[in-house]
């Protein structure tokens, strides 16, 4: 049974990947045999596979805002699918507390043949929001994203500026229990980067937030901690000016 | 993805059975409906959205492949001596036919086409298949009511039994098909080339269906066909419809146990590599 303070514990988490699709398939298989005849995986390494994740063990409380460090190939995006459910960890158990909403790519779930409105319902569903609630937020979502001239226009006719102003647009007004986003800040102009810096630290004040972000900028002005990750390790979990310097020193 | 409930994700295996993960996979449908239906929606609406005579192509297009087969048939291209009007049985030979393949591969190429989503978002695999289904619904619907066009011209009235019957029959046809495109689903992302096999084996397999003409049933090779459960489920339906019985009940039962057992495996493989089989595609 989980602490009430928790929104979510991690408790020694493993995560495998493959190097390229011959492994990747001979993995497939192994799964499909497993579900078939019950053989099970090995737990060691496979030719052809590496460790995205290895023995991560960390919790965070409710409400806290937390900023996950670390250099590309780290492991912070194969974390965060972990948290939202996308992959099954292959040790240990992720214990969550409370409604989540993910955001790992802002264009993800949009069609650039609905215009801007249509796709504010569509990514709504994707989110899991029913249409009611998705009703409710319209306005808002459109008021935030500066789009409003633009809502009955097909989405092939936006820049790549503004979908990602869209979806940012609903990703700020959701309010689940606990946020989860990564690397979805460098969005729009420089107005709209602060607008959306301001509605980010706003929101942070009663969600759980975890952010990834390459911007130490936003990572001091909305985390109150900061993990660090190498190489599918946890190397630093504290402070967030600590972590920054930690990070900053990683070669 | 929007969660409300607490959840843990564990290395250990939620061993289900294959009932369990039926039943697992028709709540998570059930809780995704809303974005299932959507998804349905947002296909119909973007695929003519583009073209100049719009619905016109929804309508025409599903009916194209039962005309064309009319006309080889009026040239005596192909032998059209059948028990029952040719028309009739063509055409509700290729509605049987193209509703279970579209079915399989929609089902079938859902992994690979809907790829951004699955390792992006949590949305299950089942709601991902079923949201696939749009238009697969949408072209028999056109193809029924052309089915239906061509009873009332003919003047075949199926009895109200018979024709009730029918509709219960298309429920195992539907998940003998949608099963059979989940299983292959899985194989085509260990083997890839399962895609192509399927094509070629559709390709050749609508001439030993009955679907445009009734394929001989002595022989070896009427023999092996009694295994072509295309073949069963689209004469048995035909037969249904049209003389208000089933001549080979025994072979039905047996095709449609068949099937049960072929939906469990397919519900168990996809509960089991639902959230698995992500981080590898």
């Amino acid at each position: 049974m989980m602490d009430d303070t928790k929104a979510i514990e991690i408790d020694s988490i493993s995560k495998r990947f493959s190097k390229n699709t011959r492994s990747s398939r001979i993995q497939l298989k192994q799964i499909l045999f497993e579900c078939l005849f019950g053989t099970k995986t090995s737990r060691d390494l496979n030719s052809g596979e590496f460790w995205a994740l290895k023995d991560l063990s960390f919790d965070i409380k409710k409400n806290e805002n937390i900023a996950i460090l670390g250099h590309n190939g780290a492991g912070k995006s194969t974390l965060l699918k972990m948290l939202n459910g996308i992959y099954l960890p292959d040790e240990g158990e992720i214990r969550i507390q409370g409604s989540m909403a993910s955001v790992l790519e802002l264009s993800t779930g949009f069609n650039k043949e609905l215009s801007g409105l249509q796709n504010i319902y569509l990514k709504c569903s994707l989110l899991g929001i029913p249409k009611q609630e998705a009703k409710a937020l319209v306005k808002d979502i459109i008021d935030f994203s500066e789009l409003e001239e633009f809502m009955e226009t097909p989405l092939s006719h936006y820049s790549s500026g503004m979908k990602a102003r869209l979806g940012f647009a609903i990703v700020v007004n959701i309010k689940p229990d606990i946020l989860v986003l990564d690397e979805v800040f460098a969005v729009g102009d420089k107005n709209f980067k602060s607008k959306s810096e301001k509605a980010i630290r706003t929101l942070s004040q009663n969600t759980t937030t975890i952010i990834v972000s390459h911007s130490m900028n936003i990572v001091q002005k909305t985390a109150d901690r900061v993990l660090v990750l190498q190489k599918g390790r946890l190397v630093f979990d504290g402070d967030v000016k600590e972590g920054i310097a930690y990070y900053n020193a990683m070669k | 993805m929007y969660k409300n409930d607490s959840v843990v994700y564990s290395s250990q295996d939620k061993k289900v059975n294959f009932i369990c993960a039926f039943v697992e996979l028709w709540r998570q449908l059930y809780t995704n409906r809303a974005q299932v239906l959507v998804s349905i929606k947002k296909d119909f609406k973007v695929k003519y959205h583009d073209t100049l005579l719009g619905m016109f192509w929804a309508i025409v297009i599903p009916i194209i492949p039962m005309t064309a087969y009319m006309m080889l048939s009026s040239i005596k291209a192909i032998n059209s001596s059948t028990d029952m009007p040719y028309v009739f049985y063509i055409a509700l030979g290729i509605t049987l036919w193209m509703f279970m393949s579209k079915i399989m591969r929609e089902s079938m190429m859902a992994i690979k086409k809907e790829k951004a989503i699955l390792t992006k978002t949590n949305y299950p695999l089942i709601s991902i298949v079923f949201s696939k289904m749009g238009e697969v619904l949408t072209d028999t619907m056109i193809r029924i009511i052309a089915v239906i066009g061509i009873m009332i011209w003919f003047q075949i009235t199926p009895d109200p039994m018979s024709f009730i019957l029918g509709l219960v029959l298309l429920i195992p046809i539907f998940f003998f098909a949608l099963s059979t495109g989940m299983v292959l689903s899985i194989i085509n992302t260990i083997i890839p080339d399962t895609r192509r096999l399927f094509d070629i084996v559709m390709r050749y397999g609508i001439f030993l269906s009955s679907v445009i003409f009734p394929f001989p049933v002595e022989g070896i090779l009427g023999a092996i066909n009694r295994f072509n459960i295309f073949n069963t489920y689209i004469n048995a339906f035909r037969d249904l419809i049209y003389h208000g019985k089933i001549f080979d009940l025994s072979l039905l039962g047996y095709t449609i146990v068949f099937t049960i057992l072929m939906t469990f495996l397919a519900a168990k493989i996809i509960h089991y590599m639902n959230y698995r089989v992500r981080a590898y595609i």
